[in-house]
């Protein structure tokens, strides 16, 4: 099992990308205009990992994460939860 | 010192950085799991085992339940194949962190590029937030990465990476994360 944290930083061209809204998108979507001219955090987060071991080759993993926006992303119009979670699951067999 | 207990520690690393080999399905981005969680445990396996097997190869199924974009209050469940075969500690093909190579890969450092994959993102994903906002096409992803154990008998990882999206438009992204072994 692994366990830690990270923090994620992104340039104003990515955050703009993915998080922003042009005049263009405003007038064609529901959202107002949202423009990052500024580098920062995209996000932080925590991660979990575990797997478990079924026989000598087959293996059961589980991935989960918690992930918090940077508050340029949160401030825009497309984000609806600041946090995300996830959870991951896999059967694997060890060759 | 107790010996014994650190001696159970060790071997229960080895046994962890043999068997936990990366599996996570939607590890391309953008996905919520932390950058560290995509390649977990596999620098240890170069400090507790000192011969490594020339290749180590996983397959099977795996799936996922996340955002359906980052900020979206809907969810999806994603799934597909996992693969992931490793050469030594020098160059690795994987659904989690793309096709990569260790340029350094001493005992307890590695540093290394690869190539991955940026999933993008679709109106259709989530129609009703992302309508008129075009489409976010799949994009290669460049890496330059580097992963650091503080020590065999403190084995905390610190791994960080920067990447570039090489769709228009697409912008770069670094993370510095950090993860340790918990023990049984």
């Amino acid at each position: 099992m692994f366990f830690g944290p990270s923090i994620t930083v992104a340039d104003k061209r990515y955050l703009q990308d993915m998080y922003g809204v042009t005049n263009q998108e405003s007038a064609s979507s529901r959202h107002v205009a949202y423009s990052i001219k500024q580098s920062g955090i995209e996000a932080t987060g925590l991660g979990f990992s575990a797997t478990w071991t079924l026989s000598r080759h087959y293996l059961v993993n589980i991935d989960a994460a918690i992930n918090h926006l940077g508050h340029l992303p949160t401030d825009s119009p497309l984000v609806e939860r600041a946090s995300g979670h996830v959870v991951a699951f896999s059967f694997v067999y060890t060759w | 010192m107790d010996y014994s207990k650190l001696a159970n520690f060790s071997r229960f690393l080895i046994f962890l950085t043999f068997f936990t080999m990366p599996t996570a399905i939607v590890a391309q981005t953008p996905s919520p799991l932390q950058e560290w969680q995509y390649s977990r445990g596999l620098i240890l396996a170069g400090i507790f085992e000192s011969d490594l097997p020339e290749f180590r190869v996983i397959s099977g199924v795996g799936s996922a339940i996340q955002p359906i974009y980052d900020g979206s209050r809907a969810y999806r469940v994603l799934g597909g194949p996992v693969i992931n075969v490793q050469f030594k500690d020098i160059a690795f093909i994987s659904t989690c962190d793309g096709i990569g190579y260790n340029v350094v890969h001493k005992r307890g450092l590695q540093l290394g590029v690869s190539i991955a994959y940026d999933r993008g993102r679709k109106e259709r994903d989530d129609y009703t937030n992302l309508i008129g906002m075009g489409d976010k096409p799949v994009s290669a992803v460049p890496k330059l990465f580097g992963a650091w154990v503080v020590s065999q008998g403190f084995p905390l990882v610190i791994r960080a990476d920067i990447r570039h999206l090489l769709r228009a438009g697409g912008g770069s992204i670094a993370d510095l994360g950090a993860y340790f072994p918990l023990a049984r």
